[in-house]
């Protein structure tokens, strides 16, 4: 047997190998929209080193904040025309990436105030200047307090693969009323197609 | 009393023979001695506050001088220069630090310490040799006494380490950031250093020998604490300066292997 023969012979289990196992991965990145449908609010308590939620939504006026979680909804599915000239990429798995993009904008989030906050605040005013969102870097070192009017452009960027499931963020009271009262916040978001939505936070004892 | 007696004896014993015997004088051309010693300070760098245990220095200290080599081009003349490991004795641990800074705030803030980098990940220029030292010797030889005085340039490195702080505030939103930073990972200055090498030819190749020298040296190691109000984004910088005089001696024991035995004008 000539050894051209032996190397052919040695060479087909890996090439069935290799037929078996490809695959057509047609197009590896799906786009999705999702709207924004519904805001659900807690108190949260920052008293201790950690932030919790408030258990017993009684809560020092200093250390008081507001868990906003926004609730998302996927709407269409993007599906692109297959390119006649192009092939899929072959490959012996296919992963799918997701991109999510949003149907509407996030155009203003306001917080409000639902009992008198103080002499300046009365019930139903605009407080959201009180509160300023919460971002920690990697490091435990890369903290900052960002305006809310800053902070809201992050809910209308496309993310990836992170689903729609919602998004959520931290607000703290960084102005308290100057005395202990009984208080309760609106967070209202306004979207470019006109609708508004709202959450409302459990009563909050502010101490 | 008899110790005394013994002493005095030996001492006489060894002078004489010194005397007598004169065949050891300026011969050698390459003298390389291995010696330990301690430094003692004059002067001091560190000021006994928190930021001391982040500079790994100790103002007394232990060396051990791993190598040095004199090379005599002539009779009384040769240049030096030699590498030495210094002890950081007072630095122990980072921990240190931390423990000062938990001491200082912990009353009013929940604490969290961040090395920005470990400083022992990087090393001074000399390698794992913290000095090394150069210069000028000059022989005085009598017999088998010699005493050799010298001028050296010390290269000293000084590694420091960076640290950040967050300070939450208990019962608040407040949170501050402090940040102490040195600005470089290893801090090299230059000692100026006069001294003197006694010592006793125990052999043609072996000698016994004492070493006594002076430092001067002026680092600049400054470190800046920067505080951050995270909710106001208020900063306050402050500097602290390490930039004293430093003053010290070293006395230190150790055997010098005489090689290139040959005459010498």
């Amino acid at each position: 047997m000539s050894y051209k023969k032996i190397i052919l012979i040695l060479f087909v289990p890996f090439l069935l190998q290799v037929i078996i196992a490809c695959c057509e991965c047609e197009n590896t990145l799906r786009t999705l929209n999702f709207t924004n449908k519904s805001i659900l609010l807690d108190n949260l308590d920052h008293s201790g080193s950690e932030i919790k939620f408030s258990a017993t939504n009684t809560v020092v006026k200093e250390a008081y904040g507001i868990y906003v979680r926004v609730l998302r909804e996927e709407v269409s599915f993007y599906d692109p025309i297959k390119s006649l000239s192009l092939q899929g990429a072959y490959a012996c798995s296919c992963v799918e990436d997701i991109r999510y993009l949003p149907k509407e904008n996030v155009t203003s989030v306001q917080v409000l105030t639902l009992r008198d906050f103080d002499t300046n605040h009365p019930t139903n005013s605009d407080v959201t200047s009180l509160f300023k969102a919460f971002e920690q870097g990697n490091a435990h070192y890369e903290i900052k307090y960002t305006p809310i009017v800053d902070y809201f452009d992050l809910l209308n960027k496309t993310h990836y693969n992170y689903g729609v499931e919602g998004i959520s963020f931290d607000i703290f009271l960084l102005t308290p009323p100057s005395v202990a009262s009984s208080q309760q916040f609106m967070v209202r978001m306004t979207l470019s197609d006109g609708r508004i939505i709202e959450g409302v936070t459990p009563l909050v004892e502010l101490i | 009393m008899k110790i005394g007696l013994v002493l005095i004896l030996f001492i006489t014993a060894v002078v004489n023979r010194s005397i007598a015997q004169d065949y050891f004088s300026y011969r050698s051309s390459l003298h390389l001695k291995q010696s330990v010693g301690i430094n003692l300070p004059i002067t001091k760098l560190l000021k006994g506050i928190p930021t001391d245990r982040l500079i790994h220095h100790s103002d007394l200290s232990d060396y051990v001088q791993a190598l040095s080599a004199t090379y005599f081009w002539n009779k009384r003349w040769g240049a030096t220069i030699s590498f030495q490991v210094v002890s950081e004795n007072d630095y122990e641990d980072p921990d240190r630090f931390n423990q000062s800074i938990i001491e200082e705030f912990e009353k009013n803030y929940y604490i969290t310490i961040d090395a920005i980098s470990n400083s022992r990940n990087f090393y001074p220029s000399g390698g794992d040799f913290n000095q090394i030292s150069m210069g000028v010797t000059y022989r005085i030889e009598k017999n088998r006494l010699f005493v050799y005085p010298k001028l050296s340039a010390i290269f000293n490195s000084i590694q420091t380490e960076s640290k950040n702080i967050n300070l939450k505030e208990k019962n608040s939103n407040n949170i501050l950031t402090v940040n102490y930073d040195c600005g470089k990972k290893v801090s090299n200055y230059l000692s100026v250093s006069p001294g003197a090498i006694f010592g006793y030819k125990i052999t043609k190749w072996l000698y016994a020998t004492a070493d006594v020298q002076f430092a001067y040296s002026k680092p600049n190691l400054v470190y800046t604490k920067t505080t951050t109000n995270v909710v106001t984004n208020a900063v306050n910088k402050e500097e602290i300066r390490y930039d004293q005089s430093l003053v010290g001696f070293s006395v230190g024991a150790g055997l010098t292997f005489a090689l290139f035995h040959r005459k010498m004008n």
